[in-house]
């Protein structure tokens, strides 16, 4: 059986922002500028697109 | 330990997101829609914010500011076995936090002031990552060094109120007060990192 879009998008949401979150944890172990940059320039786009994917399938989702 | 925390959190919170992720069947049902929202909406956002708090608390320590190669100077100045350095003498009697010591005396202590101090930290990574790194010896500060940081601390206090100093003529603390007359640029304080000079100092071994 085919999996509704809605969960196929929510699991494209959840492995953005597992990464983003992994990629900010991995950060926390070093304090430097480079951790910083990676924490703000990669971590946080990552999430932020992860929760605008689900946000977006709940709204795009056909009742 | 608050690191700790906030890693924990985050692994967590990341752990929930997968699984929810994997299992989205789960969000067939009521339960699941709540569980969902909650992992791929609101933990997520706290576990950031939770993560960029930290950074930043992280980006205020003299590990982070010293960080840089080119910052390794003003790191050595502050062990110079001279008092009339003023940071080393800072830094070396506590005056300052020592694992806060540049951030302590290069914020302003303004509204705003720690804005403007992360916004020209970011424009010293681009520099070290992306620019022309100056040499120690070039790097000056942005605007001519503020009296409000040294009051922000010495206002008020016995020594600096009454040290004779201050009192050499009769309007000298007042003139220091409003900010007329330099703290370190009057050729009272001047002798600040002076990085330049390094080779010929004698420094300080701390007993750890």
């Amino acid at each position: 059986m085919e999996k509704p879009l809605i969960e196929t998008r929510i699991k494209w949401a959840s492995l953005l922002i597992g990464a983003g979150l992994l990629i900010q944890m991995g950060t926390l172990f070093r304090i430097h500028p480079l951790a910083f940059i990676a924490f703000v320039v990669v971590g946080c786009p990552l999430i932020g697109s992860g929760v605008l994917l689900y946000l977006w399938s709940l709204v795009s989702a056909k009742k | 330990m608050a690191a700790t925390i906030v890693i924990l959190f985050i692994a967590t919170t990341a752990a929930i997101v997968l699984l929810v992720g994997f299992r989205a069947r789960w969000t067939r049902s009521r339960e699941g829609k709540i569980l969902a929202f909650i992992a791929l909406c609101v933990l997520p956002i706290a576990a950031a914010w939770g993560g960029f708090s930290e950074q930043m608390e992280r980006a205020e320590s003299t590990q982070f500011c010293l960080s840089c190669h080119v910052m390794t100077d003003f790191g050595r100045s502050l062990y110079v076995d001279d008092p009339s350095y003023l940071p080393a003498r800072h830094f070396q009697n506590n005056r300052v936090p020592r694992d806060r010591a540049c951030y302590t005396c290069h914020t302003d202590y303004a509204m705003f002031g720690t804005v403007r101090a992360k916004l020209r930290g970011l424009r010293h990574i681009q520099v070290q990552y992306f620019g022309a790194i100056p040499k120690p010896e070039e790097i000056k500060l942005y605007s001519p060094y503020n009296n409000r940081e040294c009051l922000h601390c010495h206002l008020g206090a016995r020594r600096f109120e009454e040290g004779s100093g201050h009192h050499k003529t009769a309007d000298l603390l007042q003139k220091v007060k409003s900010g007329q007359q330099s703290c370190l640029s009057s050729g009272c304080h001047d002798i600040v990192h002076d990085v330049g000079s390094l080779k010929d100092a004698a420094f300080w071994k701390e007993n750890k």
